[in-house]
């Protein structure tokens, strides 16, 4: 997880985590060896008051019988504190209820000693008296300390890991709260449009993003120049482009008039195919940088599809004539949303290009259709009855710049990328398919239904 | 026949020139709007041949001003392709026709043609047939008046049909009237408009006469 919040958080509760553990572990260690001492200064003081309490002649005496506790009282041995007095190093001659039989501590040496008795780990401890004939033996079951011991562990744990919990939680607010701004920001770029260049606010960021966001910023704004000068270099190229071209064909056309020799008309002819060829290129060109410029960002509104076809499909019709081809439109009030310039370059590279594969004499046919499906919407198909595309060329004539192999129509490859393109800003999705009368090429633009109209 | 010619660009308006006049055409040719509005009030052209994209305004300003004072001279555009915007604000705005830059110089005679053989004979006063009028000078149509917008098409369709109110008047005479192309292009788009035209103004404006047509108003014989 490449987040800087997750890094944080998990960075920060990791690391408390893993000191907290280490202080704990250090905090047990000294409190176990305290709570040892303790026990073992305890034992030494009972083994030596029990030996100095003792009358003198205990080791001569013999083993006396107990006294009985009286009736309301009970013994239960919790305490679990034995010991034995031993005499001359063979017979006890006192002895705690419950304490083994055997001693505590067999080779009666003064100290201490962990021993197993009674399949049990004790801790036994052992005092001689001066004249080294009596001999006290204190001992305690190990399992007593550690089951303590267990008990406030646990309990310590308990309470560090609420604590931990809690900790982690503040951590996460304080994470949160830090990184609101870097959110605020985040989420205002990802709400940008694509080509928007307008600065990213920078009010309330801290000081360590601030640079970033406000560099960000004037590269932005050096980018937004750029751009508004590439857009007018696009409109006064389109403008300085056309008007010679236009020129150059009439002029052309003026002199073809006049000529007088075949040869002349001939060459003529061909000057004329060629200003137009360039005409066009120009003009694709130009429609693809427009669009790249996304100068058509604005401008979206309610069209009559049908409308704008009859218009565009106009500009169609000498050339076809020349060519003997016919066009058929078969239309439906059809409305969507859009933008007319846009719609208007997809339809006229939609013709262009169906007019050019369906050749001499060939048949293309629009159509503009609401679909009755749940989705209402609209569907703009131009289909041609030419040779059409091979199905493994499909996928990719949508591609700028690509060619269908062994066409020889000469296309500039750009027409239809265009189409893509727009139709890909107008929500719209395109499909391909056959054409007219089983042959040919058809493709099918489909817009989604506009909202409903306010009134 | 006599045509003015707006173009700012002078190559281009020497060949166009040139070219019109080899079809026994006279032109005067002014370079910007302020020069094409003086001249058009005191000469009387066959059409104006206007370029949208002209230094100090947009041809469009001189479109508009002609309509404002009844000039009802036809006005062929010329305009970039790519432009389309340009091209229906300008038929909006009341030119007859448009013609695309570069142009082959035989489809701008076809349509210099067309729209003067169709400006003949037109009426400029305001036809009215019972709650609606149409004004073809401001481009304006009102039902009972409350104007109603239409498309360009739409809007051409209902002329044809009120300027021959009684008469029958043909899908072929609307085609005609409507988009004055040479008959490559066919299409249901008349019935299209004819629909639309319904919707807006009212069912039984128009009425169909099956096989033949569209008519407005009762029949004359």
């Amino acid at each position: 997880m490449n987040s800087l919040r997750f890094r944080l958080i998990a960075g920060l509760f990791l690391a408390i985590a893993a000191f907290w553990g280490t202080w704990y572990a250090v905090q047990l260690t000294q409190v176990t060896r305290e709570q040892t001492d303790l026990r073992d200064k305890g034992m030494q003081e009972v083994a030596k008051q029990i030996l100095l309490s003792l009358n003198r002649s205990i080791a001569e005496s013999p083993v006396q019988a107990t006294l009985a506790l009286p009736a309301y009282a009970s013994f239960t041995g919790e305490e679990k504190l034995s010991f034995q007095v031993w005499a001359e190093g063979h017979h006890t001659v006192l002895r705690s209820p419950g304490s083994p039989m055997e001693a505590l501590k067999p080779d009666f040496l003064d100290g201490f000693a962990d021993r197993r008795v009674r399949d049990e780990d004790w801790r036994v401890f052992a005092i001689s008296d001066s004249t080294g004939r009596v001999n006290v033996q204190v001992g305690k079951p190990k399992s007593y300390l550690l089951a303590e011991q267990q008990r406030k562990r646990d309990a310590s744990l308990i309470y560090m890991i609420v604590l931990l919990a809690l900790l982690s939680g503040v951590i996460w607010i304080v994470v949160r709260w830090s990184l609101k701004p870097i959110v605020a920001v985040q989420a205002a770029i990802r709400e940008r449009n694509a080509l928007d260049l307008k600065p990213i606010p920078a009010g309330g960021l801290p000081d360590e993003v601030r640079p970033l966001v406000e560099s960000f910023n004037r590269l932005l704004g050096r980018l937004d120049e750029t751009i508004q000068g590439e857009r007018r270099f696009i409109a006064d190229a389109a403008h300085e482009l056309r008007t010679p071209l236009a020129a150059l064909l009439a002029q052309t056309q003026v002199a073809l008039r006049s000529a007088v020799t075949d040869e002349e008309k001939t060459s003529l002819r061909r000057l004329v195919a060629g200003v137009e060829r360039s005409a066009r290129l120009s003009e694709q060109l130009l429609d693809m940088a427009r669009l790249d410029a996304d100068k058509y960002a604005n401008g979206h509104g309610r069209i009559d599809l049908y409308d704008l076809l009859v218009v565009v499909i106009r500009d169609f019709e000498t050339a076809a004539n020349q060519k003997r081809q016919l066009i058929s439109l078969d239309t439906e009030p059809c409305v969507i949303v859009g933008h007319v310039d846009e719609l208007g370059i997809l339809i006229r590279n939609l013709m262009d290009n169906a007019l050019r594969y369906a050749g001499e004499g060939g048949h293309v046919a629009v159509s503009c259709k609401c679909l009755q499906d749940s989705k209402g919407r609209v569907c703009l198909r131009v289909a041609d009855d030419g040779p059409g595309v091979p199905e493994s060329e499909r996928g990719r004539i949508f591609d700028r710049f690509y060619r269908v192999p062994g066409n020889g129509e000469r296309g500039s490859g750009i027409g239809l990328s265009l189409v893509a393109r727009i139709a890909q800003l107008h929500g719209a999705t395109i499909e391909v398919g056959e054409g007219l009368d089983g042959r040919g090429f058809g493709i099918d633009v489909r817009f989604p239904a506009p909202p409903p109209e306010v009134a | 026949m006599h045509i003015l010619l707006v173009e700012d660009d002078a190559m281009l308006a020497d060949a166009v020139r040139a070219g019109l006049q080899q079809n026994e055409w006279t032109v005067d040719w002014v370079k910007d709007v302020d020069a094409a509005k003086l001249v058009l009030i005191d000469h009387q052209y066959a059409a104006v041949l206007l370029d949208l994209g002209l230094p100090g305004g947009s041809g469009l300003a001189v479109l508009e001003t002609m309509r404002t004072r009844y000039d009802a001279t036809p006005v062929l555009i010329v305009t970039a392709r790519d432009n389309l915007s340009d091209r229906i604000r300008g038929l909006d705005a009341g030119a007859d026709d448009y013609i695309v830059k570069p142009f082959q110089l035989d489809e701008l005679y076809a349509r210099l043609r067309a729209v003067v053989r169709r400006s003949q004979g037109r009426v400029s006063p305001v036809l009215t047939y019972r709650d609606i009028t149409v004004d073809p000078g401001r481009r304006v149509v009102t039902r009972d008046g409350e104007r109603v917008l239409l498309g360009v098409h739409e809007y051409r369709t209902l002329l044809a049909l009120m300027e021959r109110q009684g008469w029958i008047v043909t899908r072929d005479q609307l085609e005609d009237s409507v988009y004055g192309g040479d008959g490559t292009i066919e299409s249901n788009t008349i019935a299209v408009y004819i629909h639309q035209l319904r919707r807006k103004l009212g069912e039984d404006l128009i009425a169909t006469e099956h096989g033949y047509g569209y008519r407005i108003g009762e029949p004359r014989r």
